[in-house]
């Protein structure tokens, strides 16, 4: 049995496969502080499972203009030119990850939770004034340094998820009790490596200790959005178990029970584009 | 246990109803079977003339399997949150979530 740190993993993090040129020439392209659209939607044409993506998110139930969004220049003006550098980020590292197939591990589940999450963080986001497609696409990358365990060391992911199982724990306190370290450092660490927005960055890192972030973090909207996803079982399964939620973040995001409840029902009803998040 | 089938006048079809037969026009399928219809659908429907559709009547539950599917939620909220301790946050999470899962049974 072989000891790993978070130093094996972050120095792992360089085999990974990079971004396609075109999505890194697109992110390095929407950093500039004068972006033209035209330009943009050129760009993102020649990604066309990447702008496959970006339609379906422009045609989801959310912006209810189902069906009606057929360009990109469309739905670069549906989902505003300032969100399309995080959904980017999101819609090309998902489907970069999601070939990082895993023997023994369920992809299933954690792309199920993760789009779960996507939806929640943008229900909440709206609520409360935030940005909805900056909460969307940290949500969808909120544990995305747990597939990277899983797919790099799954030696280390097995004994993490043996040890939960045996205490029937939280799985961040399985991964701290066997590794010494969490998903969250892996996150962050991808996250920096491939430049992703500082925001989105941060929310990896912090969701499950928004308290030690500013109030009005996306960390604290994220936190939240996991702990709803849960309770609405993505990904479901005999063995999930809702995070504990921080009284500090819940109370900073200002939501009464009553309001919570309308929008679990608003997620509920969004259900089916959680499916096409990820296809 | 069969669902029960009923013929409805097109305006009074609702979104969401659940077609049992196919939706035919002069030989075409307008819509198949087992289509969850929209409003836009219906009012595509009502364009084409079309008098009545076959759909699927709501289910109708007994008190019985009320109270068995309100018992599977509570179970299943439970599940969920055995870890959750004596924390206050969590104990009025739990209810919200409880709450908003059997509002949805009746």
């Amino acid at each position: 049995m072989s000891e790993i740190t978070l130093q094996t993993v972050v120095a792992d993090l360089d085999r990974l496969p990079a971004l396609s040129a075109v999505v890194q020439d697109l992110l390095d392209y929407l950093q500039q502080p004068e972006v033209d659209v035209g330009q943009v939607a050129q760009r993102i044409a020649r990604d066309p499972t990447l702008a496959a993506r970006l339609l379906r998110v422009a045609n989801s139930s959310f912006y209810g203009l189902q069906g009606q969004v057929a360009t990109i220049a469309d739905a670069l003006v549906v989902l505003g030119l300032r969100s399309v550098r995080t959904l980017v980020t999101g819609a090309a590292v998902a489907s970069h990850l999601q070939s990082l197939a895993v023997a023994g591990y369920d992809g299933r589940a954690f792309w199920s939770h993760s789009a779960g999450t996507a939806l929640c963080a943008r229900t909440l986001a709206r609520q409360v004034g935030a940005s909805p497609e900056n909460a969307f696409t940290a949500g969808l990358l909120h544990d995305i340094g747990r597939l990277i365990l899983a797919a790099r060391f799954p030696e280390a992911y097995r004994r993490v998820e043996a040890h939960r199982a045996q205490r029937d724990c939280y799985p961040l306190e399985a991964e701290r009790e066997v590794l010494g370290f969490d998903h969250t450092q892996i996150g962050a660490a991808l996250a920096a490596r491939w430049k992703f927005p500082a925001e989105i960055t941060a929310a990896i890192s912090w969701h499950h200790s928004p308290a030690d972030q500013p109030d009005g973090s996306l960390a604290e909207l994220i936190h939240v959005a996991d702990v709803m996803a849960h309770a609405l079982d993505f990904p479901g399964g005999e063995d999930d178990l809702v995070p504990q939620l921080s009284s500090v973040a819940w109370n900073r995001l200002g939501l009464g029970w009553i309001e919570f409840r309308r929008l679990l029902g608003e997620v509920d009803a969004q259900r089916g584009d959680a499916d096409r998040v990820l296809e | 246990m069969s669902t029960p089938i009923r013929r409805f006048p097109l305006d009074q079809a609702q979104p969401g109803m659940v077609l049992a037969a196919d939706v035919m026009s002069g030989g075409n399928v307008l819509l198949p079977l087992g289509t969850v219809l929209s409003a836009a659908q219906l009012a595509g429907l009502a364009k084409r003339e079309v008098g009545e559709i076959v759909v699927l009547a709501p289910v109708e539950r007994s008190a019985a399997e009320i109270e068995a599917l309100r018992v599977a939620q509570e179970r299943r909220v439970q599940r969920l949150f055995r870890r959750a301790g004596s924390d206050a946050t969590m104990q009025a999470l739990l209810r919200a979530v409880q709450a908003y899962r059997l509002e949805g049974i009746e």
